[in-house]
């Protein structure tokens, strides 16, 4: 059943504003909660919270909703204790807050998605009434301050120290920030890529006009017509260039959004699976295209739970190796160039190389004397492998030999890299290389069937050009002899059904572009090279939707539309046609 | 067309009408489906496209697919000249662009002097046709450009996307 007040039509735009609202406290309040653990005493951030929950609750109060105003006010009571300093916070306490917190939030995606409040909700309520006459009947004899002090480490707590006159700076701001907030407005995204369009076509009209302007200048040197021109040409030159930067930095947005919602994930597992772990953010106010944020997600939660998981041991196990009891997983971000570098470091207990191909050979991924010649690195990336896991016991956690490659797969579709390295009994270090946008990538622009296309830059292995004599055929499929090897090649009227001249008579010999996604290989026969440009994908647009072998296309300096090769679904059309 | 279709009833309402030529035949479209009408671009073929889409063109910016509404009528396809024209119009939320012969006029007629294409119509396929319009000096063919993508196509398109 619907509550007929959330579906009323006039009330639409407050319900919306109400959850984006609601949702942006929900998500301010996941890194407060979790801050509030790390510093239980501080008043500050009490209130901060308290008064997200005071938010949250006046607003759906407002709505007539029902469940979410009691909720919220069971949460506050227990807030406003605290931070009258009438209880303490402990372990339950904090449990039973974000307990609060994980059905306010059940709460919100029902009200948003089936338009009313059908949770259960009392067993919640109870809860949390429970937990504060109990708090009320005794103080606990653990306070969570104490527990703290024994699981800091001496290395840590100089670097706590360090760190805590800058997180009290940045409190006592942070009323300043509240200011800054009102300076933002919300923008739809459909409008920033018709902004990025424009500019797009701005740099067209000015790369023309610096043709009509090198022409003129030609033709009537000296004159102060050629002078006028020539500045206001410099000047749309510049101006088009800073444009094009704001507007492509408009669409990036901290990674924080990301990287915090990582505590909550590693405070779950820890309870789960009865480990101490202490995660550390860096660079978390690294700035990434906003259609890259959504998609990282999953693999770094894979990352990181498999950190926990496999890397971190348990909190004897490290007591017994010397290590400190609590073992740190640091999350970092950081820019190399055109890329964005994450790593997930932990400091448990490595990856055996020895142990991994042991695993690979017994699933029959590799033979054992395949086994002896790889190298380290060659044999971290077997845990890539599709239905590789190490993982002795298979957990609720991981396992299950699902992860890996799906983020291996996740990581190539966002045109990234991933790589491992590891030391036993000190760590493993996971790094993921992504490019900063989506939107843009290097391309090599090839001509075949007098149609010009582009092969993306990071699918090409290298070029060859040989000679028609050195083409031979096996059952009918031309191959060529590489160093060695067997390299089949085909022609773009096999791949995409191109008809037209293809064969240039007056040349006995054709450039071959070899392409490969992992370990296999293909040569596309080709007519010319034209060279290699950064391009801007754009889609074929909702009418065509997705073509086989289509990746998109773009608009060359000219104005002209050319169409992007999917190398990947390329080699699964081919490998369909082999195969039948 | 939904347009034409309603004013159909009130018989003394005017239609807005961009006509255009394929052939020796005038053709009208309602004029608020029209975005815009440019001049031939030079159209990039796309691979693995449905047949009747002749490929994409840049549209300041905006990549949209063009067809050739000869190739959608059954009519034989004819070499692109001066006269050449993109109708460029949205359908169903989607921006696409129609090859004409030429375009020839906007223009207003009473829906009075339209009336339900003949059963045989020679030519064309039928199926496209709204109406035909009876202008003085000769006959207009109203043609629903929704139409022009018809069910199975767009099923076909959908499964492109698939």
């Amino acid at each position: 059943m619907q509550n007929p007040m959330l579906v009323d039509p006039e009330m639409k735009e407050i319900v919306d504003s109400f959850l984006l609202e609601t949702k942006e406290i929900l998500e301010k309040l996941n890194v407060d909660l979790m801050d509030l653990e790390k510093r239980p005493d501080d008043l500050d951030l009490l209130n901060q919270i308290f008064r997200s929950f005071h938010t949250i609750k006046g607003t759906s109060g407002f709505l007539g909703l029902e469940k979410l105003p009691e909720v919220t006010h069971k949460c506050e009571d227990i807030l406003n204790k605290l931070r009258k300093g009438e209880i303490k916070l402990n372990l339950n306490l904090m449990d039973g807050i974000i307990l609060g917190y994980d059905t306010i939030k059940d709460l919100l995606d029902k009200i948003e998605n089936e338009k009313n409040e059908n949770t259960d909700t009392e067993r919640v309520n109870a809860a949390l009434v429970a937990l504060l006459e109990n708090i009320e009947s005794y103080v606990p004899e653990l306070s969570f301050q104490e527990e703290i002090k024994i699981e800091v480490p001496a290395s840590n707590e100089a670097a706590q120290k360090e760190n805590q006159p800058v997180k009290e700076i940045l409190q006592k701001a942070a009323p300043v920030e509240t200011k800054k907030a009102d300076n933002t407005i919300r923008v739809d995204v459909d409008r920033l890529d018709a902004l990025l369009n424009i500019a797009s076509e701005i740099v067209l009209g000015r790369n023309r006009l610096a043709q009509v302007n090198a022409q003129f200048a030609l033709e009537n040197e000296g004159t102060v017509f050629a002078k006028d021109l020539a500045d206001a040409t410099k000047l749309i030159d510049l101006m088009t260039t800073e444009l094009q930067l704001v507007v492509m930095k408009l669409r990036m947005i901290k990674i924080a959004k990301v990287f915090n919602r990582f505590p909550r994930v590693v405070r779950d597992m820890c309870k789960e699976l009865n480990k101490e772990v202490e995660l550390v953010i860096q660079g978390e106010d690294t700035e990434v295209d906003k259609n890259l944020i959504e998609e990282i997600n999953d693999p770094l939660v894979h990352l990181i739970r498999n950190a926990i998981d496999h890397g971190i041991e348990k909190p004897a196990d490290r007591e017994q190796k010397g290590k400190i009891r609590k073992g740190t997983v640091h999350l970092t971000a950081d820019h190399e160039g055109n890329n964005i570098v994450i790593k997930v470091v932990d400091d448990g207990k490595g990856i055996d190389p020895e142990m991994i191909k042991e695993k690979a050979v017994t699933k029959g991924f590799i033979t054992r004397e395949k086994a002896k010649e790889l190298s380290k690195q060659d044999t971290y990336n077997l845990i890539f492998h599709p239905g590789f896991s190490t993982a002795e016991v298979v957990t609720n956690v991981s396992g299950r030999g699902v992860g890996m490659d799906v983020v291996k797969t996740n990581v190539t579709k966002l045109r990234g890299t991933i790589s491992v390295e590891s030391e036993i009994g000190k760590g493993s270090t996971f790094v993921l290389r992504l490019p900063l946008t989506l939107a843009i990538i290097s391309g090599m622009i090839v001509k075949a069937f007098e149609q010009t296309l582009v092969i993306p830059l990071h699918s090409v292995i290298e070029v060859i050009r040989v000679n028609y004599d050195q083409i031979e055929t096996i059952r009918g499929k031309e191959v060529i002899n590489l160093r060695d090897s067997i390299l089949p090649i085909v022609g773009l009227d096999e791949l995409l059904g191109h008809t037209g001249n293809g064969k240039d008579k007056s040349k006995d010999w054709q450039y071959i572009v070899e392409v490969g996604i992992a370990e296999k290989r293909f040569g596309i026969k080709v007519d010319d090279l034209v060279g290699q440009q950064e391009i801007v994908i754009k889609s074929l647009g909702d009418y065509l939707g997705k073509l086989d072998g289509i990746a998109g296309s773009t608009i060359m300096g000219d104005g002209t539309v050319v169409i992007i090769l999917d190398i990947n679904e390329l080699f699964s059309k081919l490998e369909h046609k082999l195969g039948s | 067309m939904t347009n034409i279709e309603s004013n159909k009833k009130d018989s003394n309402s005017l239609l807005q009408l961009v006509s255009f030529m394929i052939g020796d035949e005038e053709f009208g479209v309602d004029i608020l489906l029209v975005q815009e009408i440019i001049r031939m671009l030079q159209v990039t073929k796309v691979p693995n496209a449905p047949d009747f889409v002749d490929g994409v063109i840049n549209l300041r910016g905006r990549i949209i697919p063009v067809i050739d509404l000869r190739c959608k009528l059954g009519i034989p396809r004819k070499e692109h000249d001066k006269n050449t024209r993109i109708i460029v119009v949205e359908v169903s939320g989607k921006t696409i662009g129609f090859i004409v012969d030429a375009v020839t006029e906007v223009l207003r007629i009473p829906s009075s002097i339209t009336e339900a294409p003949p059963e045989i119509v020679t030519g064309i396929n039928s199926e496209f046709i709204n109406a035909v319009g009876k202008l003085e000096d000769r006959l207009l063919i109203l043609i629903d450009i929704e139409k022009v993508l018809t069910t199975s196509e767009k099923m076909e398109l959908q499964e492109v996307e698939a």
